[in-house]
């Protein structure tokens, strides 16, 4: 028994990451429409950007992590006006060869500056753990589940009750109406890009502790990314917690029962199954594929 | 018409007389292409080099190893040169970046037709190292693999490839070996009696390393009580590791990519799971060193013999005045400390040089071959204590396996006997709190 409460826990804290790097993803689907594969490459920059902060100036990376999710931000930026703000208009294979083809230039910009050797980040939280009874967590799992909790408060937040949130709903909703309405929709976008990629920015710096750092490393967690934004429902906030949650605790159940081999078996599986039984997602509204952020 | 008949046939006979000349005397003609084997042999210069194609990852993800590769070839060329060469004539490495398998046969192809050099090395990734052997071999080349461990690179019969490191499994039997004849005694158990966990991720070079451990451990009949592997992409082992602790395992024997090896030595910290490790791969590398400080001493690897953890006294003569040449050669060349790979491809290289190419005096990919095929040097006689005996597979059969042990973040050579040079330290194993903060 003390083990299955300590694999739930540890799926949770898996969860939360998968839901912090998934958040910005829907961020982006639900407002911009445009599925961006370079989420995880972000993300690598976050931790880079961590692990340089650390480095030479020597701050740890829960200190640090509003100045690297700023970093990120501001790239992020230059990329938008650079690339993303010509694609908002253009067919969907076309949006998602850019952002594959931007990943890739991530990547290999990453290789170029940092190289191919691995780098860690260490925090002071280390390879900490709280205990309670037979039951321990990683201080790194806690402080992920934190920051996700918290995102995920601000960001409904600022969806629900800010001016910026109720332009965001409404360009979502339909662009050309929001634009009538005065919203000025290219700075919805820009913003809505920075703040989704500035959110795998932010995963990366919680991550950074926990795994090594090299430049594609962004790769395997967003496929896992992709699969909460399905499943939570596309454009739903609270439905991307709620599916990371539910991939960790199924991906550290089947480890642990079946092996790690399996788990992107079960975890397929698993959206397989809950697609069927209900298409839009676990909170998703029927058709929020084309209505996009709800 | 007859005249047209015998000037085509006295053409004949000028050519095969001209192919004869250049195949008895390979140590005067130019070197030898795939296409003009049947050429009359051009007039040589003493100053010509010997040029060796080197087909190594320069870039991309695999660009440290492959760096190493270059620069420990470039370092036995360099040492060979300053030792005269082969009669005055110089050996130059020409390095080709390849990182995929398409790009690795077709830069062997290119190295042959187009440089005209039949004799080439590599990869550091048995991924490249096929295709490229396959193209080499297909050339009529000698294909001198110098580090990729797949068995399948020395098991497809091909006459011109000749597989210098050992396969993979062989670090895994060695790791179960080294576990059962030393570790059993120091934690007061049978061998029989010790639980053994394998966790390795799944690619083709942990999965060759965990059969041989399997395989091992069933030859010797140890108890085996959990076998993981994983998927080289997962982020958390959290669960793997839970599964291991709750199965008891005592020595656990693995095979990980490096960020994954950082990853299962944080989160065994994280849950206090403790065995003894023995690893073969992603802890040999100086990220895991600064990465985990103290927490890697205890930690054991199997691997080929690491130059800095071999006591030189131990070796032949050959062996030890070749260990002396390249240690400071290496650190005046690249500032880095040695590597295993870059041991195992300085010696390499080094055989090619000076046991074949100079002690034949040729060029051709054929007189080489069938000289590596009679080479016969016991253990010891190269600086990484190997020796050097090609099976009929020519599958070199005299390579040595090591057990290090990370030591204040430093690895000791404590097995075998042969080589050793230090001894066992944290076996049986403190608590973590003890080994590192």
């Amino acid at each position: 028994m003390d083990v299955f409460i300590s694999i739930a826990v540890i799926g949770l804290g898996v969860g939360f990451l998968y839901a912090l790097v998934s958040m910005g993803l829907t961020l982006t689907y639900g407002v911009l429409r445009v599925v961006n594969f370079a989420q995880g490459e972000f993300m690598m920059v976050g931790m880079y950007a961590t692990w340089v902060l650390h480095e030479e100036f020597g701050l740890d990376p829960y200190l640090s992590w509003p100045l690297s999710t700023l970093l990120v931000m501001a790239l992020s930026l230059v990329v938008y006006e650079l690339v993303i703000k010509r694609t908002i208009a253009s067919a969907h294979a076309v949006q998602a060869f850019v952002t594959l083809g931007l990943a890739l230039v991530l990547q290999s910009a990453a290789l170029f500056v940092f190289s191919s050797h691995i780098v860690t980040t260490d925090s002071i939280l280390g390879a900490g753990a709280l205990v309670i009874g037979p039951v321990r967590l990683g201080y790194t799992y806690i402080a992920s589940a934190f920051a996700a909790i918290i995102v995920t408060v601000l960001l409904y937040q600022l969806m629900q009750r800010t001016t910026f949130g109720r332009a965001v709903r409404a360009t979502a909703q339909n662009a050309h109406a929001a634009q009538l309405q005065g919203i000025s929709t290219n700075g919805v976008y820009r913003w809505t890009f920075v703040l989704g990629t500035g959110l795998a920015g932010l995963a990366g710096a919680v991550f950074s502790p926990i795994y090594a750092t090299f430049p594609t490393v962004g790769f395997g967690i967003m496929l896992v990314a992709f699969v909460v934004v399905v499943l939570g429902g596309m454009g739903s906030l609270p439905g991307a917690l709620i599916a990371a949650l539910l991939i960790g605790l199924v991906e550290a159940f089947s480890s642990y029962l079946i092996g790690p081999s399996a788990r992107f078996v079960v975890v397929f599986l698993v959206f397989v199954g809950i697609l069927l039984v209900r298409p839009q997602g676990i909170l998703g509204i029927k058709g929020s594929e084309l209505v996009g952020y709800n | 018409m007859r005249i047209t008949g015998l000037g085509l046939a006295a053409l004949a006979v000028v050519s095969i007389v001209g192919c004869q000349g250049a195949a008895s005397s390979p140590s005067t003609s130019a070197p030898p292409t795939a296409t003009s084997s049947a050429e009359a042999p051009s007039p040589s210069t003493a100053a010509e080099p010997i040029r060796i194609g080197a087909l190594f990852p320069v870039s991309g993800d695999m660009a440290a190893f492959g760096n190493d590769g270059v620069a420990a070839a470039q370092l036995a060329a360099e040492l060979f040169n300053e030792q005269g060469g082969v009669d005055g004539r110089m050996v130059e490495i020409v390095p080709a970046d390849v990182t995929t398998p398409e790009q690795a046969a077709s830069e062997a192809q290119r190295l042959i037709t187009q440089e005209g050099i039949n004799v080439l090395i590599g990869t550091s990734a048995s991924s490249l190292g096929l295709p490229a052997s396959a193209a080499a071999d297909r050339q009529g080349a000698l294909y001198w693999d110098v580090i990729d461990q797949s068995p399948q690179i020395s098991g497809r019969g091909l006459a011109g490839v000749f597989q210098f490191a050992p396969h993979a499994d062989v670090q895994g039997k060695a790791a179960v070996t080294f576990t059962a004849d030393k570790l059993a005694p120091a934690l007061g158990k049978q061998p029989q009696d010790l639980k053994i966990g394998i966790i390795f991720a799944n690619d083709a070079y942990s999965a060759s390393v965990a059969d041989g451990a399997i395989a091992q451990a069933k030859e010797l009949g140890l108890n085996v009580v959990a076998t993981e592997s994983y998927d080289p992409a997962i982020t958390d082992l959290s669960s793997v590791i839970l599964k291991l602790k709750s199965a008891g395992v005592e020595v656990l024997v693995g095979s990980q990519l490096p960020a994954d090896a950082i990853l299962l030595n944080t989160q065994s910290r994280q849950l206090d799971f403790n065995p003894v490790l023995v690893s073969a791969f992603g802890y040999d590398n100086p990220e895991a060193v600064t990465a985990l400080g103290d927490c890697i001493n205890g930690i054991f690897l199997s691997s080929n013999p690491q130059f800095s953890a071999i006591d030189p006294t131990k070796l032949e003569p050959d062996g030890r005045a070749l260990a002396e040449a390249y240690g400071p050669g290496w650190k005046e060349k690249t500032g880095r400390e040695t590597s295993v790979d870059s041991d195992t491809i300085f010696n390499a290289t080094w055989v090619l040089l000076n046991n074949l190419i100079k002690a034949t005096g040729s060029e051709d990919p054929k007189v080489l071959a069938e000289a590596a095929r009679k080479l016969d040097l016991p253990v010891g006689s190269l600086g990484n204590a190997w020796g050097v005996r090609f099976d009929e597979s020519q599958y070199n059969t005299r390579t040595v396996q090591s057990i290090n042990e990370y030591q204040e973040q430093k690895q000791v050579l404590i097995y075998p006997e042969t080589l050793v040079f230090g001894e066992m330290t944290l076996v049986p194993r403190p608590a973590w709190s003890d080994i590192c903060s």
